[in-house]
């Protein structure tokens, strides 16, 4: 028994002892690296040279690709995580907000590297890795089978329907059913694209175009090949490559990391541009691969200069690309290379795009791919797939909150003899993203003050249901207002039979709360609106014209103050002129006159039922 | 009459046998027991030594949590392991070691993360976000930026930091020279002379190896010192952000601008509203729960998913089972090359899940896949597999079944060893059929054994995301569903984890934590359910 236990204490104490050795051991080497397993060869090559040139150790360590963003910032703060990290240019914008790697200083070395290639390693104005590749897709097809390069997407289709009905080939053109970047450059050239830009040329994640006229033109297109047979269902990278590569398939798009199997498959092929379609070329998307600076590391000046001074010289970049052949992106190394393939690819790209690196693409890629797959098998039409998949996008970007967009912008100061801030307490804050119900502080509730108008403005995406809501002022209910204006009146009941935006204004000069369910937003546009404080005259949006109805009865009024003089006016609904009325109550009639002979009150009733306007002047 | 009232008759009476005069233990001499002791004393001391060193290295790196419960572990096997009275444990202790480490902390750990905002934005702790903050440097208005060279006094000592100076060269080509704690001395314009003044420039390794050194150093006159930003830039660069403790503000020096730190969001924010460029993780207490009781999720085809869920575990154990106890029956009694044949039916149990997964998804491919061009040559018609729902499902079911009949065929054949051959004589004696013999003897008997596994199997397959995703990565989709985007295989588990990763654009661990411990209730609860049932099969077993 005793022996026993001894056996077992060594066997504990080996057991955290090989726990405890790592933990322990201090013996870093100067610079440590982490690639994957197809850079790690020639890096190792290359530390070792290095090591043995200039007596710094310099380590590899093999992490799989797809580990080592998330490892970084794990590992990172503990001290052990390395100094330099091989990477793909769309980390950037998750290693930014993480605060994982730290900007390079190319300086004079900048020139060495393709403008393209550089751009994708630009985050908010700061470049954040150095550049060894950058790739793009481009139309491949079998040369026995199409000799000329296909112009538009409807030349691929043509050569398509021609190829499969004459027996030469089983299918035409064909595309992985679900993946998103090869659909891009289809995309792109009926005019759609992933997210638009901002200022600067960055992404702008608020603005998805999933959905796009350009969108639903390219899917309806890949419908139209669906539907008639030629681009069939469940078909993955591999089956792609396989039915080209059989010769079974004649064109396909992919990328230079395909080289390798299509030239050993022995088909006939031949690389050219993306086709191009009705709104322009097809825009590849562009993807990087680079070296980027931990932010953890405690050598970061060692290893930027290990990177712009042993790295990217042609020798090391060449030994890369020998290990691994992605277009370089270092110029000397670039120039050199004389392979018609890769300059095919070079001039497909010419017309890339940089592929997304902002955090927000990474709510893209299902998405899409479920609306190209619903689209493909024909289990949805083209348009209310892409529809969905962009409302789904929106939906993850928001945080995945509650579907509640809050379409006010931020308001004017409010005047500081009224309320400072308005909300509208009720069943319906937790369906716009507060944590509550009926409470009045919270943040998403709150209407916004416009000046303009002199009035509390709120638009809320709502879902179906029935809520209840008040008015209340500066966060509290100490001064709460229901439907007629009456001060710590009933609750104001909202029906919404259809998931949308509802607005709701107050004005705290009558009291009155309305919202756009429950009542017609209406204005009274004009050419008085001037001279009642409005920016300028005819603005539908200018709501000191605001047709109110506190008491319920149906008829909205609007009274002013006006000097004498001849005016003209219109009923707008909510703050434009798409639904307007005039005289008889005409949509888009004419203008209604009036004169007002001496300043005084003019007290206009609105109708929505007729949609008559009545104006009396005086009394 | 049961198998245990006979065993207990021989050792009841061996006991009465042996009852008048019971041995006397026969205790070793004390020497050997003291050193004995002291042995294990010393080996216990060493273990608890390194354990203590390793924890407490863990708890400075910021890992507390599994520092903590490693000390705590190893105090615990200490206790054991010098406590007589707790000898029966020490064969367990191990075991219980790991579970602890492996199986305790894990869970715990996810539970707490559930209660914070660890996400991507959020990753650090307050301090380590401020220091990763505080490299961020920016070079004054007016302050000029050079190019640098790096020099050595000749003749110093090796670990002399203060014998290196820069070589700075401005725009304009103008050179200066820059020791420590000196005035800038002007040099002439022009490359870099290899020495000046005693200096030597240093170029290669001897350069490589500076570096280390000298990155936060600081170099010329001491009230405007220069230091080294990057490779091709030197300056009087100064740290942009700093931390103002006593008022809990992080100012930002280049702009001015203050972000007062926001400890209930983790954030520091300034009062337009903007954030400094880190956050850090903070607990939120139930944020993370009634995110996820509001969310889409719930809104989304829920009760589709849980539906098949249920659906894929129950008919992956009982299709699975079924097929290995028919196998076991056949192999039950010896027939010719029933070696060879048992062998080749265990394969599939030894290859790695994912490889065959990825074999079967290649030959259920609809375009190339060797079963469908078969039966579409054979029959002119072959399953759509990954585009209809049904066939989707049946597909992964068929594939589960592959995968798991080996490992009940296993079961079954040593519980159907188990079965004493007796109670089947008694059975013929009354007439049963084979039939009778199978549904009203084997399966019951069978269940006792073998009940708990099934049990562990379909808890097992509930949370089985690596099929679901592998097969046909949660499709054929659903059309028409908000977000996240959401396929007819899809489980729970492969459904949440695209949403906790997909929302936002960022990884999000509080939130997913926080689906992680909600799905562990809901199998616990369907388990502990389960055992009920099982128990009443043990009632059967006793009975026997």
């Amino acid at each position: 028994m005793k022996r026993h236990l001894i056996l077992l204490s060594v066997a504990v104490a080996l057991v955290f002892g090989l726990l405890a050795v790592p933990a322990l051991a201090q013996d870093r080497p100067d610079l440590l690296i982490w690639a994957d397993r197809t850079r790690t060869p020639p890096l190792t090559e290359l530390a070792a040279a290095f090591g043995e040139e200039f007596g710094v150790t310099v380590e590899v360590q093999e992490i799989a690709m797809g580990d080592i963003r998330a490892n970084l910032s794990v590992v990172g703060p503990t001290g052990e995580g390395p100094d330099i990290i091989v990477a793909a240019h769309d980390w950037i914008g998750e290693l930014v907000i993480n605060g994982a790697v730290t900007p390079i200083d190319l300086g004079d070395a900048a020139e060495m590297f393709t403008p393209g290639s550089l751009s994708l390693f630009t985050y908010n104005g700061e470049i954040y890795g150095m550049p060894y590749a950058a790739e793009n897709v481009a139309f491949f097809r079998n040369s026995e089978l199409v000799p000329d390069a296909p112009a538009t997407w409807d030349d691929v289709r043509a050569i398509t329907e021609e190829l499969v009905d004459g027996g030469a080939a089983d299918y035409g053109y064909i595309i992985q059913t679900a993946d998103f970047y090869h659909f891009h450059p289809i995309l792109s050239a009926f005019g759609g694209y992933i997210f638009g830009t901002a200022g600067g040329g960055a992404y702008d994640p608020t603005d998805v175009g999933v959905d796009s006229e350009g969108a639903v033109a390219a899917a309806t297109w890949l419908e139209g090949m669906a539907v008639d047979g030629f681009i069939p269902p469940a078909i993955d990278y591999d089956v792609m490559h396989t039915l080209f590569e059989r010769g079974d398939a004649a064109m396909i798009v992919t990328g230079p990391w395909a080289l390798p199997r299509i030239r050993e498959s022995g088909v006939p092929y031949a690389i050219s541009n993306i086709p191009a379609g009705p709104a322009g070329p097809g825009m590849p998307l562009i993807g990087g691969q680079g070296f980027m600076l931990s932010a953890y590391s405690e050598n970061q000046l060692l290893a930027e200069s290990f990177l712009l001074d042993y790295v990217a010289t042609d020798e090391a970049m060449q030994a890369l690309y020998d290990a691994d052949p992605r277009p370089p992106a270092f110029i000397p190394t670039l120039e050199k290379l004389n392979d018609p393939d890769l300059a095919a690819f070079q001039a497909a790209g010419e017309v890339g795009i940089p592929q997304p690196s902002i955090p927000e693409m990474s709510s893209v890629w299902g998405s899409a791919q479920t609306a190209m797959q619903l689209v493909i098998q024909g289990d949805q039409p083209a348009a209310d797939a892409f529809a969905d998949a962009a409302e789904q996008i929106r939906t993850l970007i928001a945080g995945g909150e509650v579907e509640t967009v809050r379409m006010t912008p931020a308001g004017d100061p409010p005047p500081a003899d009224g309320p400072q801030s308005v909300s509208i307490p009720g069943t319906v804050n937790s369906a716009i993203g507060c944590g509550g119900d009926w409470d009045p502080a919270c943040e998403d509730a709150q209407l916004a003050y416009v000046a303009n108008s002199d009035v509390w403005m709120g638009t809320f995406l709502l879902p179906a249901g029935d809520y209840e809501y008040k008015v209340a002022l500066d966060g509290a209910w100490t001064e709460n207002y229901g439907g007629m204006a009456d001060r710590d009146g009933p609750n104001v009941a909202l029906s919404v039979a259809e998931e949308g935006a509802v607005m709701f204004v107050y004005d705290h000069k009558s009291h009155w709360v309305a919202d756009s369910v429950n009542h017609v937003i209406a204005s009274v546009p004009g050419n008085y609106q001037a001279a009642i404080g409005c920016a300028a005259d005819w603005s539908p949006d200018c709501l000191r014209s605001w047709l109110q109805d506190p008491d319920g009865d149906g008829v909205y009024t609007l009274s002013v103050t006006l000097p004498a003089g001849d005016y003209e006016g219109k009923v707008a609904y909510n703050l434009s002129w798409d639904e307007n009325y005039g005289a008889d109550g005409a949509r888009d009639g004419a203008n209604l006159t009036f004169s007002v002979p001496a300043e005084g009150v003019v007290t206009f009733s609105f109708d929505p039922a007729s949609h008559v306007l009545t104006i009396a002047v005086g009394g | 009459m049961s198998a245990s009232s006979l065993a207990s008759t021989p050792a009841g009476g061996k006991s009465a046998g042996a009852g008048g005069s019971p041995p006397a233990p026969s205790a070793p001499p004390a020497s050997v027991s003291t050193l004995n002791y002291l042995v294990r004393l010393l080996l216990l001391g060493v273990i608890n030594a390194g354990v203590l060193v390793f924890g407490v290295t863990l708890i400075n790196d910021g890992n507390a949590f599994l520092g903590g419960t490693i000390i705590l572990t190893t105090l615990l096997l200490s206790v054991v392991l010098l406590r007589n009275a707790l000898k029966p444990m020490r064969w367990m202790v191990p075991s219980l070691a790991l579970v602890a480490l492996l199986v305790v902390y894990p869970m715990f750990y996810t539970l707490y993360v559930s209660f914070t905002n660890y996400s991507d934005g959020h990753r650090h702790t307050k301090s380590e976000a401020l220091a990763l903050m505080a490299a961020d440097k920016f070079l004054p208005e007016g302050a000029v930026s050079y190019e640098w060279n790096v020099y050595r006094r000749e003749g110093a000592a090796e670990d002399d930091a203060s014998a290196y100076a820069l070589l700075l060269t401005d725009e304009a080509g103008g050179n200066f020279f820059a020791a420590q704690n000196t005035a800038l001395e002007t040099v002439p314009a022009g490359d870099p002379p290899e020495a000046f003044s005693g200096y030597l420039l240093l170029s290669g390794g001897d350069r490589f190896r500076a570096l280390q050194v000298i990155q936060e150093m600081q170099f010329g006159p001491a009230d405007a010192p220069i230091g080294i930003q990057s490779r091709s830039a030197a300056g009087e660069f100064q740290q942009r952000w700093v931390f103002d403790a006593a008022r809990d503000v992080l100012m930002d020096r280049e702009t001015g601008a203050e972000y007062p730190a926001d400890n209930a969001t983790g954030e520091f924010r300034a009062a337009s509203g903007e954030t400094a460029p880190l956050g850090f993780w903070v607990p939120t207490g139930f944020e993370n729960y009634s995110r996820l009781f509001t969310s889409p999720v719930l809104r989304g085809p829920l009760v589709q998913v849980f539906g098949w869920t249920v659906m894929f575990a129950f008919f992956s154990v009982v299709t699975s089972f079924a097929l290995g106890l028919g196998m076991a029956l056949v192999m039950n009694k010896p027939f010719p090359g029933i070696r060879v044949v048992r062998s080749l039916l265990i394969i599939p149990y030894a290859i790695p899940g994912m490889i065959s997964i990825l074999i079967w998804r290649g030959m259920l491919n609809l375009n190339v896949g060797v079963i469908n061009t078969t039966l579409e040559n054979l029959f002119g018609w072959a399953p759509p597999w990954s585009v209809d729902p049904m066939w989707a499902k049946i597909a992964i079911i068929m594939v589960n079944l592959w995968l798991t009949y080996p490992y009940f065929m296993l079961i079954c054949s040593g519980a159907l060893q188990a079965i004493p051959t007796s109670i089947y004589e008694a059975a013929e004696v009354d007439g049963a059929t084979a039939w009778e013999k199978f549904w009203k003897l084997t399966l019951p008997l069978l269940l006792v054994a073998v009940g708990p596994l099934l049990v562990a199997s379909f808890t097992y397959n509930f949370n089985n995301y690596l099929l679901i995703e592998a097969m046909f990565q949660g499709g054929p989709p659903i059309p028409g569903t908000s977000a996240p985007p959401v396929g007819y295989t899809d489980n729970l588990i492969s459904y949440t984890f695209r949403y906790a990763f997909a929302a936002g654009g960022t990884r999000d661990y509080g939130f997913a934590s926080a689906i992680a411990v909600v799905i562990f209730l809901i199998v616990g609860a369907l388990t502990l359910f389960q055992f009920r049932f099982t128990k009443r099969l043990e009632e059967i077993g006793e009975n026997v």
